[in-house]
């Protein structure tokens, strides 16, 4: 069994050179309860997307810095849109929270974790960045303080292309 | 070690390996993507005699085409017991979806309003290991059926059929088991401004019951400042206005007033458990990210529960935040009636640039578990340095007193960060709660290092040594046991 089991993590470890996937279009509403299509709100250069939940603290951490990186790029065709995955017993809280966080962009409700599940993904915050045709360009998983400073160098890098 | 590994399996994973060889090495044409977590623990955890190795491994592997989706799930358990170990796909699915269609086939996750009526979900990264199975499978409720929606302007319509899995049970165990329920919805909403209306009609059947269930919700915003959501499900057995007493509703009020922002939220639940796995109401009650109020997170039951939560946070000119949380739950079951009162307060700030500090306070009466004046206090500080480093000091304090013996519950943790790519904690926790001390003992004690280093984004490890207290978790909405652990345990994370 045993050999048989690293066969196959050898297989996932090198066997696979993947570039690059595609977000597509979702129709969510957002905190005021409009129907919104999320490729209307992508950014004309660079889109960037958190997935953030209300319980996770670190997901409350990197917010307020991406407050700070959104009204820095907002007018250089970046756009940040935070996409919240708080399933039923926690998304009531929400708008709320959005409020309290004074966020400033764009947010999105997947209560169903549609787009989250969609991209394989498995940690709170999960912040990729898109380029003009929604292909993943860069993935950050998980927020420290000093994290924003990695984000803002991948967001310059993506508008230099 | 017996572990049963028919030559029918070792076929089919060796085809499976070919496969994703296949597909890595022609990867540049195609949109392949997935992750794969392996699991590896050598350790015990109680009713176990000894210590051995085990090793859970999940491939998840998706294939874009153009609008057309396929994938699939691969699960296995290895252990010295062949009754644990099971190697399954567990999930396939395939998806056809465009700006208005979205079509699936196959394993997937649905939610229909506020889970009232219907609930699947996964909890993600989640490893679930159950005492009397004794297997361990990822943690998710899923759909296997079929699903379509239809998304106008306006307006959408959805069917879809199939069977939700009970979870409870792990993939060593038979089918009927494990989805022992079949459903039908057929539903749609209609959004008029900020309004939206959804409506869903269940037929559900399983080997005890065949009923008709409906809900409907309403949501929107009353004021910029004043939001709302309302849901009701209903059993349809006795008519289309229902019986009396199977029935669940919700209601959900926003406010938002300048700095204060408020959240009130109550419930009544009766007799609205659907079969065995389909729905589940929202809780009402604050899931904490503090590790012992998470721990002591009140689970609701369906069957009988009324109660309210509100949630305030104000937060102030220099970025402080102040937040209040009060949740009531009352189970009316049979001649005793259960209560649960909680109080949260947490208070956090920046000082000085440097120390990102988090401050709470709780108090609870817990009759479910009888509990009862449960007080807890903490801090969570993070201590920022130069160059993306920083440390982390929690610390947590509970006392409570249970069939008039007290108990107390301490915790500690220490953590060094640099980044998100590496970071090392030591975490240790203190009880005399005589549900957990052993005999002879008068308190019990767990230590146990976690270390973090992730070199890109493709690859995490995760290692842990000690041992580890187990309990209720919550995650992502969802309640579940976690075992005592002793020994090392190593994941390994890979995106594809």
């Amino acid at each position: 069994m045993i050999k048989y089991f690293l066969s196959f993590l050898f297989t996932i470890l090198f066997g696979f050179n993947v570039n690059g996937q595609t977000v597509k279009n979702h129709t969510l509403q957002d905190i005021n309860n409009n129907k919104v299509n999320l490729y209307d709100l992508k950014g004309e250069q660079v889109t960037v997307l958190d997935f953030w939940t209300t319980f996770c603290r670190p997901c409350m951490k990197a917010i307020p810095e991406l407050n700070k990186i959104y009204s820095e790029y907002k007018d250089q065709g970046v756009q940040i849109i935070g996409v919240n995955c708080d399933g039923p017993r926690t998304v009531a809280k929400v708008p709320a929270m959005s409020q309290t966080l004074q966020i400033e962009y764009p947010v999105l409700v997947d209560i169903n974790s549609d787009i989250f599940n969609s991209l394989n993904f498995s940690n709170y915050p999960t912040l990729i960045i898109l380029d003009e045709k929604n292909k993943i360009k860069y993935m950050h998983e998980g927020f420290i303080p000093g994290d924003e400073e990695e984000i803002v160098k991948a967001i310059n890098k993506q508008l230099s292309k | 070690m017996p572990l049963g590994f028919s030559f029918a399996k070792r076929g089919f994973f060796a085809a499976i390996t070919i496969i994703v060889n296949w597909l890595g090495t022609n990867s540049a044409q195609a949109q392949l993507s997935g992750q794969n977590i392996a699991e590896f623990q050598y350790g015990q955890i109680p009713d176990d005699t000894t210590k051995f190795a085990t090793i859970y491994d999940r491939l998840v592997l998706d294939y874009d085409i153009n609008a057309f989706k396929v994938g699939l799930t691969l699960e296995q358990f290895w252990s010295p017991y062949s009754e644990r170990n099971y190697i399954e796909p567990n999930q396939v699915r395939l998806q056809y979806k465009t700006d208005k269609w979205d079509i699936k086939v196959g394993n997937f996750y649905e939610t229909l309003g506020r889970g009232t009526l219907m609930r699947t979900y996964q909890v993600p990264g989640s490893v679930l290991e159950d005492l009397s199975f004794r297997s361990r499978n990822y943690f998710h409720r899923d759909f296997l059926g079929a699903s379509v929606k239809y998304q106008a302007e306006a307006w959408s319509v959805k069917a879809l059929a199939g069977q939700p899995l009970n979870n409870v049970f792990p993939p060593t165990e038979a089918y009927e088991l494990r989805r022992p329920d079949s459903v039908a919805v057929i539903g749609g909403d209609y959004q008029i401004k900020t309004h939206k209306l959804e409506y869903n009609a269940m037929y559900l059947n399983n080997e005890r019951v065949d009923k008709w269930y409906s809900m409907m919700n309403l949501s929107g915003q009353i004021l910029p400042e004043l939001s709302y959501y309302a849901e009701m499900t209903i059993d349809n057995r006795d008519g289309i206005l229902g019986k009396d007493d199977e029935y669940g509703w919700y209601i959900n009020l926003n406010a938002n007033l300048n700095r204060l922002n408020v959240t009130a939220e109550l419930k009544d639940y009766n007799n609205i458990l659907i079969g065995e796995a389909v729905n589940e109401p929202p809780a009402l009650i604050k899931q904490h990210t503090y590790r012992q109020l998470n721990r002591s997170t009140h689970v609701p039951i369906p069957i009988d529960e009324s109660g309210w939560q509100i949630d305030a946070a104000y937060s102030f000119e220099d970025g402080s935040v102040l937040s209040f949380n009060h949740a009531r739950a009352l189970n009316e079951l049979g001649e005793v009636d259960f209560e649960y009162t909680e109080y949260f307060l947490e208070y956090s700030r920046l000082f000085n640039d440097q120390w990102d500090v988090k401050f709470f306070f709780d108090f609870a009466q817990d009759g479910v578990k009888g509990e009862e004046n449960r007080t807890s206090f903490g801090v969570d500080a993070d201590l920022l340095l130069k160059n993306r480093k920083s440390v982390n000091i929690e610390y947590e304090f509970q006392t409570f007193e249970r069939q008039e013996s007290g108990a107390t519950n301490i915790l500690l943790s220490l953590a060094y960060n640099y980044g998100s790519k590496f970071s090392i904690a030591a975490l240790t926790e203190y009880s005399t709660d005589n549900f957990l001390v052993e005999d002879g003992n008068d308190y019990r004690v767990w230590l146990g290092t976690n270390i973090k280093y992730k070199p890109d984004f493709r690859n995490t490890f995760l290692f842990f040594g000690g041992t580890r207290r187990g309990g209720p978790a919550c995650s992502s909405g969802v309640c579940y046991e976690i075992l005592d652990f002793e020994g090392v345990e190593l994941r390994y994370t890979r995106r594809l």
